[in-house]
């Protein structure tokens, strides 16, 4: 589990930095993430990396919001997340370049170049609006129809 | 309503302040939005998963043999596209290690497969196979399949293999270390029940992970191992 973790620390990281707003702030979330992660062993229907999220996500929930606003509040929320699940047990699916190249091949060119952009070369949407030319509204939506499509396509594989 | 378009923008950051607020409290109250929003963002990880599996493929020999003026005439070696390999940088113990080495992994100290050096005789087809094997490839033995999985240092200096053995439907993890007559197994775990999708379980995993930082394990890339592989793994006298 830890290898598959690890390779997941940048974007828990970075959705931590997104919930939190502060580089400080997301760093111990990801601490309590890490520590939380390694001392239960993940549900039987959820794929690691959903649970990853989710961890992080409920951790967030509990610790730097102010207000509790999750209905029907047990008091473990991670237990609760375990039932929430949807009933359909999610197989393990590996990731190989092969899938990723297929997805990709389902996305037109223009998404393709810009999902590359800001994904994985970490671009702002202004840098890839000045870069390509395109107004910011264009990258936003053009890049938003990307991750929907991959992430019909791919789902949870890891 | 809030859109894809919106949560993206969540998850790059670029909303204004009072956007991302917004989308804050949404996921707070919604665990269906929150589970949206992380499935865009599992995408970013997926990809560069992706991008870095290429990088990590071996070039085609072809190209190499171009670049070293090398006649190459060995078919070209078959590539299994589900490598992974380990990748670990260690330059510390993580905290929660215990410590102690996984109770499953049994040491076995002093046993060689056979005397004998590479490409000579009384070499078992097990040698065979680690000398020649790049990392993620395996070989089809009389006891089953053999992958090697990572080549590495270990505290000491010398160079080990860790790799698996696919017997029916157990996968043992071994671990064998490079010594002056040949691949000494240092550890050998017993088979545990593969299923077809997975190259490791899960369990045998954790126990590798267990032995390859006991024994301080320092990765050596696929350039290097390479070349080693191209020496026939000369062994380094100190």
């Amino acid at each position: 589990m830890k290898n598959e973790i690890q390779a997941l620390l940048p974007a828990l990281r970075r959705y931590a930095y997104s919930l939190t707003g502060s580089m400080a702030d997301a760093d111990d979330l990801l601490q309590s993430t890490v520590e939380r992660l390694l001392s239960r062993s993940v549900p039987e229907n959820v794929a690691l990396p959903a649970w990853a999220f989710r961890v992080c996500r409920n951790l967030w929930i509990d610790e730097h919001r102010a207000r509790q606003v999750r209905e029907k509040a047990v008091h473990d929320p991670l237990l609760q997340d375990a039932q929430v699940t949807d009933g359909e047990a999610q197989v393990h699916q590996q990731l190989t370049l092969e899938k990723v190249q297929q997805a990709l091949a389902t996305l037109k060119e223009e998404q393709k170049q810009i999902v590359s952009l800001v994904a994985v070369e970490g671009m702002s949407y202004k840098q890839v609006s000045e870069t390509l030319g395109i107004p910011t509204g264009t990258v936003m939506s053009r890049l938003a129809r990307a991750r929907a499509a991959l992430s019909n396509e791919l789902g949870w594989a890891w | 309503m809030i859109t894809d378009e919106e949560l993206s923008a969540f998850l790059d950051n670029e909303l204004d302040d009072a956007g991302m607020e917004r989308i804050r409290d949404a996921i707070a109250e919604s665990p269906e939005l929150a589970e949206r929003v992380e499935a865009l963002a599992m995408v970013d990880a997926q990809l560069k998963f992706g991008l870095h599996k290429i990088d990590e493929r071996p070039m085609p020999k072809a190209i190499e043999a171009m670049l070293n003026d090398t006649a190459d005439t060995e078919a070209s070696v078959d590539e299994v596209s589900n490598v992974l390999p380990f990748r670990r940088v260690r330059k510390h113990t993580p905290m929660w290690l215990g410590g102690a080495i996984a109770a499953c992994l049994v040491v076995v100290v002093g046993t060689q497969w056979d005397a004998g050096r590479f490409a000579g005789q009384g070499v078992t087809p097990q040698q065979l196979a680690l000398t020649e094997l790049a990392s993620g490839e395996s070989r089809e033995l009389d006891e089953g399949s053999l992958r090697v999985n990572l080549s590495f240092r270990n505290g000491t200096g010398e160079l080990c293999r860790q790799y698996s053995l696919y017997e029916a439907r157990l996968v043992k993890e071994g671990i064998a270390c490079l010594r002056e007559d040949g691949w000494q197994t240092m550890a050998l775990q017993p088979g545990r029940h593969s299923n077809a999708l997975e190259f490791q379980t899960a369990s045998g995993r954790a126990d590798v992970d267990a032995a390859l930082d006991e024994m301080q394990a320092q990765p050596v890339s696929l350039a290097e191992e390479r070349v080693l592989i191209e020496r026939g793994w000369e062994w380094e006298n100190e």
